[in-house]
């Protein structure tokens, strides 16, 4: 890819790491950027319009910190389109105290082979509402930690994994209750085509004396291809009684009872799936204010779902 | 005038032998109703015609305007004409109500027109609106923690936007409380038009006052044993269906449904 998919407006707020050298960066960002690491802040007074981050043609390894400072609040759209090739990327957002944001991050994935570190650290009272988007990637694998190191921390997380052919995607979500009244809360939706194989492994982790806390998980998996395979492995350790924690998941075809219903209004198959697998997507793409973004990522995602031949023509 | 026939239906599901050849007719603009014990295969019935494919047809013929349609794929049955207002309808998380209504309404235009979307708001707003439905309910996934009654409801909306040519109304009136059975009987009673057909299911007498039949059907073990007006529904909800019984020499309402052996007589197989 030499050019972006899809235009930004030269007013948005937009760093553009375009083969690891900086392109554009917008008046006022506070980022320090040393070979290929970069690193962002945003404090309570700069910057509160979302900002976007769009890195591609990457050439090397990458390594991305974003930094809410106390009191700050913000909003990142990380779009990191991976190139052929073997990348092992970093990414790290640190919330200090009473900070909070939101931040939406889509990995589109062309390499052979990737591995990304993801670690998000949360201070006292801070509020992260955090999603990751997947797409493809012959042979990815994410490793996510997500600390909750202040009392009153509070973690959002939404997660869409879309892959297809013969992709393979391994995804380690960790969440950490290191202190008191702590919350977290995660989502994730995964959707395998043709051979394509997810599996997710989820741990939420109360340690002792942290009570009050609250770690949640649902996970929602589907198959559309007779070699697709999602797998999700929920795993709550919990030591500590005074304390909310559960996990749901659902993982399998799609529903024929949902199918039959659809079908008997007249849809035909492929429009009823579609409209099944765009319940999984929509929430993901709700939230984006960057229409041309949003536009972008359900197409490729389309390309996803569409299949080899699985839902015939008509999509 | 339109015409749905069952002719000699022998229906099917894991191996039990359900419907035990029925027979029925409905012509565009008559209300029909079947009544009948739990168990006896109403539902079947309702389902076979949609093209349930946990139904096996094993022998008979369902005909369109004298079409048999026992090949048709489910979703051409409904583009057809076909609308079943289920028992039990499905739970369909992440679909919200409005885009699942506005794509049904969608697949049947003519290939060459679009679907005029400020027009469809607007029709199924009245729609709502004429139910008595909450505003919030387009909005919210498609029967997803509905209550029982905002379910039925939300069949007959669908009904009324689709604007089928035979309906099967399977059970509309349970979980209905007073107030929404007049209101849904009201909205369905205002559909009728010769150029409508309908297949009521129900127990009682109550959906019956507001739905007026033409034809009074009653079913029992899979087949219809008895046919005839109105006069029957209260004779029904007065007396049961012990009368009967002895009427017919039927010993029991409540027996095995007797085994069936496939492959014998098994040709069409809905699909
Ligand atoms: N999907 C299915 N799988 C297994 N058995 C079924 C299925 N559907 C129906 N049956 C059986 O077929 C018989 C007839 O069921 P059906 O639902 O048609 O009855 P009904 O007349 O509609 O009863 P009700 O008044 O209780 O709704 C029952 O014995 C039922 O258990
Ligand atoms: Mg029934």
């Amino acid at each position: 890819m030499n050019s972006l998919p899809f235009i930004f407006s030269p007013l948005s707020n937009t760093l553009v790491i375009n083969q690891g050298v900086v392109q554009k960066r917008p008046r006022g960002l506070v980022l320090k950027h040393k070979s290929n690491a970069f690193h962002l802040s945003f404090s309570a007074t700069e910057l509160t319009k979302p900002m976007n981050v769009v890195i591609f043609n990457q050439n090397t390894d990458l390594l991305l910190d974003i930094h809410w400072k106390a009191f700050s609040n913000q909003s990142v759209n990380l779009f990191w389109f991976i190139p052929d090739g073997v990348f092992d990327n970093s990414l790290s957002l640190q919330a200090d105290a009473s900070s909070k944001g939101r931040m939406n991050v889509i990995i589109n994935d062309q390499s052979a082979e990737l591995k990304t570190l993801l670690n998000i650290t949360l201070e006292e009272a801070s509020s992260v509402d955090f999603a990751l988007t997947l797409i493809g990637g012959s042979n990815s694998f994410v490793q996510h930690n997500v600390y909750l190191n202040g009392v009153f921390a509070s973690y959002k997380g939404l997660g869409l994994s879309v892959n297809h052919q013969a992709q393979m995607l391994e995804v380690k979500e960790a969440v950490h209750h290191q202190q008191p009244n702590t919350t977290s809360m995660l989502t994730n939706f995964l959707i395998a085509n043709d051979l394509g194989y997810i599996r997710y492994e989820v741990i939420g982790k109360i340690n002792k004396g942290n009570h009050g806390s609250n770690c949640k998980q649902q996970n929602r998996g589907v198959i559309l291809s007779d070699g697709g395979s999602v797998q999700v492995d929920p795993l709550l350790l919990i030591d500590e009684y005074d304390v909310e924690a559960g996990h749901g998941a659902a993982i399998g075809d799609i529903n024929p009872d949902e199918l039959y219903y659809l079908q008997s209004r007249g849809l035909n198959e492929a429009q009823a799936k579609r409209l099944i697998i765009n319940g999984y997507i929509k929430p993901m793409l709700d939230r984006f204010e960057y229409v041309p973004f949003a536009q972008y990522l359900e197409k490729q995602i389309d390309q996803i779902i569409k299949g080899d031949d699985l839902l015939g023509e008509s999509l | 005038m339109s015409t749905l026939e069952i002719k000699n239906l022998y229906v099917s599901v894991e191996d039990k032998l359900i419907l035990d050849g029925v027979n029925l007719l409905i012509r565009g603009g008559e209300i029909h109703a079947i009544m009948g014990p739990n168990g006896t295969g109403k539902s079947t019935l309702a389902q076979i015609i949609m093209g349930h494919p946990k139904y096996k047809l094993e022998s008979g013929e369902i005909l369109l305007d004298s079409i048999p349609i026992q090949e048709m794929a489910v979703d051409e049955r409904s583009r057809a004409g076909l609308f079943l207002a289920m028992q039990n309808p499905v739970e369909v998380p992440g679909v919200t109500n409005f885009d699942f209504v506005k794509t049904a309404v969608q697949a049947r235009q003519p290939d060459n027109k679009k679907l005029r979307v400020g027009k469809f708001i607007l029709a199924f707003e009245d729609a709502a609106k004429e139910l008595k439905m909450g505003s919030g309910l387009s909005h919210r996934y498609l029967n997803e923690g509905f209550s029982g009654g905002e379910k039925k409801r939300n069949e007959i909306l669908q009904m009324k936007l689709l604007k089928p040519k035979f309906a099967v109304l399977d059970e509309i009136d349970s979980g209905l409380d007073v107030d929404a059975l007049r209101i849904v009987g009201e909205n369905v009673m205002g559909m009728k038009s010769s150029e409508l057909g309908m297949l009521l299911i129900t127990h009682y007498q109550r959906l019956l006052e507001y739905i007026v039949p033409d034809f009074v059907h009653i079913m029992i073990r899979g087949k219809i044993v008895k046919t005839g007006g109105k006069e029957l529904i209260q004779k029904i909800d007065k007396e049961g269906y012990d009368w009967l019984k002895t009427e017919l020499g039927i010993d029991s309402l409540v027996d095995q449904p007797k085994q069936y052996s496939l492959g014998t007589c098994a040709t069409n197989v809905g699909k």
